[in-house]
């Protein structure tokens, strides 16, 4: 399996409803700056977009890491951090495309999304269910269909 | 402290001192927090008769016992002070995310004592506080400060309350800008915050709040947000936020046209209600936890105001610049709001006060030579010059700064168009054709013209409810909408009748002040439909979870009348008289004229009693509204009420 996080920016009201229930999860407190999903005000478009680890099919932050404290959870496909091993060097912040990995403001190590081991409970608790969790090819599929609706309404728009 | 920040900061301006005092247990389970903590600490900080714009004055920041968590709409916080429109108590709530964001910081409450010597701002990243020279922010508007802050700071995440002009100069109904577009709007606290010399406060805060019952909170965080997505008001109030009630009013003829000349416009449906939002937004906003998402993202796409983007479209603002001041589209009233905005007004007061300037001259009381320029009703243009002028203190502008009543007499000499109650400018509707908990509950308002620390839970907006019998207004909802109600058995029998057709305004009256107390305590919002998926009962298992207290349902809702009764106290020890809560006589001595409320006046005798009843109900004396020595027993006030000394 290969899950990622899918995100519906039409939806998203920007609550910041997914941070609080991730920090919450993983740090037993409700705090923007430790949770691993931060919706973004995006004043040009108009709209929020979330943003949290896309789980890459080829992680730059697993490659470069010096200590090879980023590994594959077998169950859901998420990189997740092995906490003893991460010294907070950054590395992985320096060559991820979308500014993901931050440092445990107490602990030191980088935290990122985990998947919450297969339930994220920033999916569990949106209330516009702007956010999904969903394998990788399903999600492909669910797009296409998605752009297929799209697709035949123009064409009898247009007919 | 569970749940609580655990922190009071306490700034004094003039000293320069900074001082952090643990927020203590026995305080917290008396006020709770937010509102209730507000009162306490200014009336124990401030003596009666201070002048408001003087050093002696406190500005009280305060964050909700549940701001901060995931708990549905826990997002607000109040800021209290003495009020320089009103002389009485200054209380203002506001939502977005500055409350949680001082609490993230470790602070449930910001007070700020004394005056600066030179413009500052006060600058707060977690434990590091300090005060700023703010010589570059003096002068701009709210909106160009916070900019320049989040260049500052290199941050978007920063969350600024930032006066503008218009709090500089000393506009006695200035606000706070919470943000760019959402305000600490009523009772003049920009001006209290200007009279201090202190332009913004800036937080970022990085630590985060714990509470006592892991479990139990997360699963009554999950209850209260099925309940708020369930009910039947949420899809319409999700869609089109408050806007969803601006047909309604419209229908009922309560809207305040022209100062309250008239009640209805013919053509409010097409121009000026909730379908008209699809035109400007098909973007929601939340505040911090909220799910419904009551504002809208608006952006005007074409005409002389093309290209104005702002987070908008509220019922308020609609009402007041659509009716009040008769601007006739939703591109001129966003316009107009902006300008409020950045100026830092108060949009209820600014349209109020010049509603009054626009009927003087409407009926040439006023010489256009004196204003220098036509005041019509419904021009933009002169809408906005009149907004600059009131925030610069400049011509006519220097005597609109005081307020509708104050600039009334100047202007002519009696306050006959000035449209307030304890000296502050009303909102909205019209009682003459809407009687109801909400509109009586203006009168006994603890901060003046106002309707939001009172709502009936179980108003029914599908009746129309006139003032033919003052008393009642319609229930009428269904059996298992009364059995599922968060209220004591007694009380419900007590308050609803017992076929459910009417709800009694005096009873619901006093149990709607004191639950809006412990919302605005807790910091959770009174909007519907989280408005009835709240009661004590509900509160006090969210307590129990959140701080670890024992705390039943009882003891939530006497914290919330010891709240109102403090707030009470407070205008007392400032001089409030029975006579001050009264309408402005247009409504007694005017018919209204059109709509299904043609031929309503109120009749002062019948308000009179209903007040000398709420007072009984309440555990006052019937004729002055002063607290019967068993109800300071009985919601511990003692020594609050020795401190007292009756003018």
């Amino acid at each position: 399996m290969n899950k990622f996080i899918l995100v519906d920016p039409e939806k998203c009201i920007g609550c910041r409803t997914c941070s609080l229930a991730c920090s919450f999860e993983h740090d037993d407190e409700f705090s923007l700056s430790l949770s691993r999903i931060s919706p973004l005000w995006m004043k040009d478009m108009g709209r929020f977009i979330p943003m949290t680890c896309q789980q890459c099919e080829e992680p730059l932050c697993m490659e470069i890491c010096p200590r090879k404290a980023i590994s594959i959870d077998t169950k859901t496909g998420a990189k997740i951090v092995n906490e003893d091993l991460c010294i907070g060097c950054r590395a992985c912040f320096f060559v991820c495309p979308f500014g993901i990995p931050v440092i445990h403001r107490d602990k030191g190590f980088m935290i990122k999304c985990d998947l919450c081991g297969g339930t994220p409970q920033c999916v569990e608790e949106c209330p516009q269910k702007a956010l999904s969790i969903v394998e990788a090819d399903d999600a492909a599929m669910k797009k296409r269909h998605e752009a297929a609706q799209k697709l035949m309404a123009l064409v009898e728009k247009i007919s | 402290m569970f749940g609580y920040a655990g922190t009071i900061l306490i700034v004094d301006l003039s000293s320069g001192k900074i001082e952090k005092i643990p927020l203590a247990e026995n305080m917290a389970r008396k006020y709770l927090g937010s509102l209730g903590i507000n009162t306490k600490l200014l009336f124990d900080l401030t003596t009666a008769g201070i002048d408001p714009l003087s050093p002696e004055n406190v500005l009280i920041f305060g964050a909700g016992t549940l701001v901060g968590t995931i708990m549905p709409t826990a997002s607000k916080s109040d800021v209290s002070a003495k009020s320089p429109l009103t002389g009485l108590l200054g209380t203002t709530s506001s939502g977005y995310r500055f409350g949680s964001e001082m609490k993230y910081a470790g602070y449930d409450h910001i007070v700020i004592k004394g005056k600066a010597s030179k413009p500052v701002y006060l600058a707060i990243r977690d434990d590091l506080v300090e005060i700023v020279d703010a010589a570059s922010l003096w002068g701009k508007d709210s909106w160009e400060t916070i900019d320049l802050l989040e260049q500052l700071w290199q941050s978007e995440e920063i969350q600024v309350a930032v006066i503008g002009q218009s709090g500089e100069k000393l506009i006695r109904y200035a606000g706070i800008q919470n943000g760019k577009y959402d305000a600490w709007a009523r009772t003049g606290m920009g001006a209290v915050m200007g009279s201090k010399l202190l332009k913004a406060i800036a937080i970022r805060g990085k630590g985060g709040i714990r509470v006592a019952d892991r479990t139990a909170f997360k699963e009554e965080a999950r209850r209260t947000r099925q309940q708020i997505v369930n009910s039947p008001f949420f899809e319409a109030v999700s869609k089109y936020g408050s806007m969803a009630a601006s047909a309604v009013y419209g229908k009922f003829g309560a809207l305040p046209v022209k100062n309250y000349q008239t009640g209805f416009i013919e053509d409010w449906f097409e121009t000026r209600s909730a379908k008209n939002i699809e035109l400007y937004s098909n973007q929601k906003m939340a505040c911090s936890a909220c799910p419904i998402a009551c504002a809208h993202w608006a952006v005007v796409k074409e005409g002389p105001y093309k290209g104005l983007k702002i987070k908008g479209i509220e019922i308020t603002p609609v009402f007041e610049v659509g009716a009040k001041l008769f601007v006739h589209d939703l591109d001129g009233i966003l316009k107009c709001v902006e300008m409020f905005h950045r100026s830092g007004i108060d949009i209820v007061s600014g349209c109020g006060t010049i509603a009054m300037l626009m009927e003087l001259y409407q009926r040439e009381l006023i010489s256009e030579e004196r204003i220098g320029f036509p005041v019509k009703w419904g021009d933009v243009d002169a809408i906005c010059r009149l907004i600059g002028m009131i925030s610069r203190r400049e011509g006519i502008g220097d005597i609109l700064a005081e307020g509708a009543k104050k600039a009334n007499i100047a202007l002519t000499g009696n306050d006959d168009y000035a449209m307030t109650i304890k000296g502050m400018e009303l909102l909205s509707f019209d009682p003459r054709s809407r009687w109801s908990v909400w509109t009586f509950g203006v009168l006994t308002s603890t901060r003046g013209g106002d309707h939001l620390r009172t709502r009936n839970p179980v108003e029914n907006l599908r009746f129309p409810s006139l003032p033919d019998d003052y008393r009642k207004e319609p229930f009428g909802h269904p059996e298992a909408f009364y059995k599922n109600m968060d209220m004591p058995e007694e009380m419900k029998k007590k308050i609803i009748n017992p076929e459910r057709k009417t709800t009694d305004i005096v009873l619901m009256e006093k149990w709607s002040e004191d639950l809006i107390s412990v919302f605005n305590a807790l910091g959770i919002c009174i909007r519907p439909p989280s408005l009835q998926a709240q009661g004590p009962n509900s509160i006090a298992r969210m307590l129990q979870a959140c701080l670890g207290w024992k705390i039943d349902a009882e003891e939530v809702i006497r914290i919330g009348e010891r709240i109102w009764n403090l707030q009470h106290i407070y205008n007392l020890r400032e001089g409030e008289k029975r006579e001050d809560s009264m309408f402005p006589k247009r409504f007694s001595q005017e018919k209204m004229s059109e709509g299904p409320g043609k031929g309503m006046a109120i009749i002062p005798d019948e308000v009179n009693r209903m007040l000398a009843d709420y007072y009984e109900a309440r555990g006052w004396d019937r004729e002055t509204g002063v607290l019967t020595d068993a109800k300071i027993a009985e919601l511990e006030l003692g020594d609050e009420w020795s401190s007292v000394i009756l003018p």
